[in-house]
């Protein structure tokens, strides 16, 4: 064994035993273990790896200045994750590689944390952030400064996180050159705080101004601003081209007779400019491809840059006041995400290659691990792409070669059951084989359909590799199965080659430091990281089980604490190992959850998707209860990119919400389903305006709080052109769905609202006044009992129920959507 | 006495209302302020919401908070940072976010 078999053994020693496998990564296996300890690529970096994080230990230690410090440590950081990189292709294990990154996280917050704000200032401003008092205001005691974060070298300067602190540092900066103050501070105190960190590099394309030119560049932008109009028809020109030059001609501005009063007018510029766009409305959207072009064509920006990059950084990237180092990340990110789209197109070809037909094309079982492992990059390479080609100006080329996020797993569905039809052919012994090269130990005892899911595991996350190895050991052995890296991590460790610093970070890797347990970020974290390490959210939206099934289970404790929010929220396990969100119903008393699962249950029942909801008490509070779907991306706001299918979809949607009485269905209610689907989540306000309401394109309750729903906004936009081009509003799409609700007996209806109508009467929520009144007018008393106004709920529910196709063959007729006939014609 | 409030909204990875999109605060008669997330795409549905609200950002925040299901949307009142101003509680509070490098 070579120097670079102990080293990389030793680090497997010290990676923390007790951690769990991050999502999506494979359990270390045996085979993995022997493979690093012979001399190898991936050893060799590892080696390489222990070296760099030891230099940087040692600097972190060394007492220098904290400039000659920092520099030291960021790049040996740097040596450090480009020899984990190298040790990752050489095949390092994903699990093994978080670990080793961890390692290096931990060491650069921990470091980068024990400087105090002024260090840290200095040392950012000295790396080119522009204005570092502006950020880390207040930081509460043991909370973290951002510019730890934005320092932090274990993160590529194309971070989004680190582009957002720059951005937010420059943004303040502009509101207090506008006048505005912000905690106390003005300009003059920035401009005195800041005045020895120096200033950054002058934007590009500066040009030498008399304050005469300044005062006359400010009016140009006064000017461009007054005739800037981001609204209405995306054919018209909003001004976006006029606003963005005029700004620029101010920012690049150099006038040294004007000292800081050039600074803060071009400050007061970007301000108002960051203001006028704070809402990329569809028409600025067309409006920035139209620039990008433009300088896409003038060199300006570069195809990366013109391609991959979300419009709302392209539009950073299109104006001169964006700040230095927010534009280097920028260009990096763009840069990167070139790469990864690269990367995607080389795997995509070789697994194609692999494939005959659409089909697994091998004909025997050689070769099977080699193609799981180009599959499980292929497919791991396709998320990463997808979590970001939507928002990407080229989407469509993107998404073309990635998929839609909502829509990943589905291919890797398709693989996963055409491998196991193909895997029925092969002999178990060379499946178990293949398994056993893959890194399951005790295979011969292992079924066909564990060693099936053990290699389709490889591309396929939904199956839990680490989970049946352990499942199978536990059979060979009888015993419980040991965690995946105890047997190795409790052996002695071999001799190490002397190190260079004192505390080698790989054999106490840092712990990141933690938040106070009551801020916000660690609520934050503690249910993300519950969300995101537990394997069964559901990948799409599940298929509804009975009511009293649900009611009989026995959910587990709360995993996390809520954040709070306007309902209190726990997260749960239930039974069968999902992951499931409960709401108490504090103010409804049971009666909001009532009628959220009534809504959930009525959509099932006429087949418009919906996340199941179910009525449920947990620690004796009343509430509702869903399962999470992981992977679904919400409903874009721009109508133009809905297609004729979500339209169709919106259609039908509304029919729903109508009949339940939900006004609420805004685009961020919609989400996009992992299968390609469209589902509204979020039916809370379901019956409230009951009896009071109106089918009319004009009523929206919420409207006054910027909540439309969708299908009013389909309606305004296929009225005004604003569809995309060949999509329309088909009112015949609507027939499936009133059909299914004249399907619906009477009886089987009202008993589905029952619950609503009395829980409602008693709780007295909003609906109730108008259903008293409607009954005192139908029953021609002037006083009603409850049970009445319960039944009055009930009788307008059925009422509107049964007239579905009435009321909306005359609204779409109302309209002039061609088609309204139909609904009252076809059967 | 300063109030202040996270918007958040729903992020694919988890399935919940977990993606912090804005800071907002309110203070008695004071006009509201809001900082938003830079380059979080997925608050898009809350710039637009707030772009089309009509009422006093309070009484949307009340009907907001109302209505959010932790789900799709939510909204999280924070104890407000100490500051001498509304702008400078809302900042402080969008910093703790932004330290946290994943917004």
């Amino acid at each position: 064994m070579g120097g670079g078999g102990k080293k990389a053994h030793e680090s497997l020693v010290v990676a923390p035993a007790a951690a769990g496998v991050p999502e999506g990564l494979d359990g270390v296996s045996e085979a993995d273990l022997e493979a690093l300890e012979g001399p190898g690529a991936a050893a060799e970096s590892l080696a390489a790896y222990d070296a760099a994080l030891a230099k940087a230990t040692a600097a972190t230690h060394c007492g220098d200045e904290p400039a000659q410090a920092y520099q030291v440590v960021a790049e040996a950081v740097g040596e450090a994750k480009a020899e984990l990189a190298n040790a990752a292709d050489a095949g390092l294990p994903p699990q093994l590689v978080a670990e080793h990154h961890k390692a290096i996280s931990g060491l650069t917050k921990e470091y980068l944390g024990s400087l105090d704000p002024a260090e840290l200032q200095t040392l950012a401003a000295a790396q080119g952030f522009e204005h570092p008092t502006l950020v880390g205001l207040n930081t509460a005691a043991g909370g973290q400064h951002p510019l730890v974060h934005w320092l932090d070298p274990a993160y590529g300067p194309e971070s989004p996180s680190k582009l957002a602190i720059q951005a937010k540092a420059a943004e303040r900066y502009g509101a207090l050159a506008a006048g505005e103050s912000v905690g106390g501070q003005t300009l003059a105190d920035v401009q005195a705080a800041e005045a020895h960190l120096g200033t950054g590099p002058p934007p590009p394309g500066s040009w030498k101004a008399s304050p005469a030119d300044v005062v006359a560049a400010q009016a140009g932008l006064q000017d461009a601003l007054v005739a800037f109009h981001p609204l209405g028809p995306t054919t018209a020109d909003s001004g976006l081209g006029a606003l963005v030059a005029a700004e620029n001609h101010l920012a690049t501005a150099s006038c040294p007779e004007l000292g800081d009063g050039l600074t803060a007018a071009q400050g007061a510029g970007k301000a108002a400019v960051d203001k006028a766009v704070t809402t990329l409305t569809p028409k600025l959207h067309g409006d920035v491809v139209a620039l990008v072009d433009a300088a896409h064509a003038e060199g300006s920006l570069d195809t990366p840059e013109a391609k991959y990059l979300s419009h709302a950084q392209q539009l950073a990237l299109l104006r001169a006041s964006t700040a230095g180092a927010e534009r280097e990340g920028l260009t990096a990110l763009a840069s990167e995400r070139q790469d990864q789209v690269t990367k995607l197109g080389a795997l995509d070809e070789a697994y194609q290659s692999q494939l005959s037909g659409g089909h697994i094309g091998l004909q025997s079982t050689a070769g099977l691990a080699e193609f799981a492992s180009t599959a499980g990059s292929y497919f791991q390479a396709r998320k990463s792409v997808a979590s970001w080609a939507a928002t990407a100006n080229a989407s469509a080329e993107v998404v073309a070669l990635s998929g839609q996020a909502w829509g990943q797993n589905v291919p890797v569905e398709v693989l996963t059951k055409d491998f196991r039809s193909w895997a029925k052919a092969q002999k178990l012994t060379d499946l178990r084989a293949v398994a056993t090269s893959m890194g399951l130990s005790s295979s011969p005892g292992a079924s066909r359909a564990e060693v099936q899911n053990f290699i389709a595991a490889r591309w396929d996350t939904s199956l839990d590799q680490q989970k049946i190895a352990a499942t199978v050991a536990a059979k060979a052995t009888a015993k419980p199965p040991p965690p995946p890296t105890a047997p190795k991590a409790a052996a002695a460790p071999k001799p190490s080659a002397p190190k260079p610093a004192p505390a080698p970070a790989t054999a106490t890797p840092a712990p990141p430091p933690s938040p106070s347990p009551k801020s916000f970020a660690a609520k934050h974290l503690a249910i993300v990281e519950a969300l995101k390490a537990h394997q069964a959210i559901a990948a799409d939206i599940p298929a509804r089980m009975p009511a009293s099934e649900v009611g009989s289970w026995s959910f587990g404790a709360a995993k996390a604490a809520n954040l709070g929010g306007g309902h209190a929220k726990t997260l749960h396990a239930a039974p069968d190992g999902s992951m499931w969100m409960f709401k108490p119903d504090k103010t409804g008393g049971g009666a909001r959850a009532h009628a959220e699962a009534a809504a959930s249950e009525i959509f099932s029942k006429v087949g418009v998707p919906s996340v199941p909801v179910y009525s449920r008490s947990i620690g004796g509070q009343p509430g509702s209860i869903q399962p999470l779907v992981s992977g679904a991306t919400n409903l874009s706001g721009d109508p133009k990119s809905w297609s004729q299918a979500e339209v169709d979809g919106i259609v039908r949607y509304h029919v729903a919400a109508w009949a339940v009485g939900d006004h609420d269905g805004n685009p961020q209610n919609i989400i996009r389903t992992p299968s390609g689907g469209m589902c509204p989540v979020d039916q809370g306000q379901a019956f409230k305006f009951y009896g009071s309401d109106r089918l009319d394109v004009g009523y929206h309750p919420n409207s006054s709080y910027g909540s439309v729903p969708v299908f009013h906004q389909a309606y305004q936009a296929a009225k005004s052109g604003q569809l995309a081009a060949g999509v329309t509003v088909r009112p015949e799409a609507a027939l499936p769905t009133i059909k299914a609700f004249e399907q619906l007996p009477d009886a089987s209806y009202r008993a589905m609202l029952g619950p609503v109508a009395t829980e409602g009467v008693a709780r007295g929520v909003h609906w109730v006044p108008a259903m008293r009144k409607a009954a005192q007018k139908r029953l021609g008393k002037t006083t009603v009992t409850n049970a009445e106004v319960a039944e009055e709920f009930l009788h307008t529910a059925v009422e509107r129920k049964n007239g579905l196709r009435a009321s909306f063959a005359k609204f779409y007729g109302g309209l002039g959507f061609g088609g309204a006939a139909k609904i009252e014609k076809v059967a | 006495m300063n109030r202040v409030f996270v918007l958040m909204a729903r992020d694919p990875d988890t399935g919940c209302a977990t993606a912090a999109a804005a800071v907002v605060g309110i203070a008695p008669g004071q006009a509201g302020c809001v900082s938003w997330v830079p380059y979080q795409d997925l608050g898009e549905g809350w710039r637009a919401r707030l772009a089309a609200t009509t009422v006093s950002l309070e009484e949307a925040l009340a009907s907001w908070a109302e209505r959010a299901d932790g789900v799709a949307s939510d909204v999280v009142e924070l104890e407000a940072p100490p500051s001498p101003d509304l702008r400078g509680a809302v900042e402080a509070a969008l910093d703790e976010i932004l330290a946290m490098g994943r917004p």
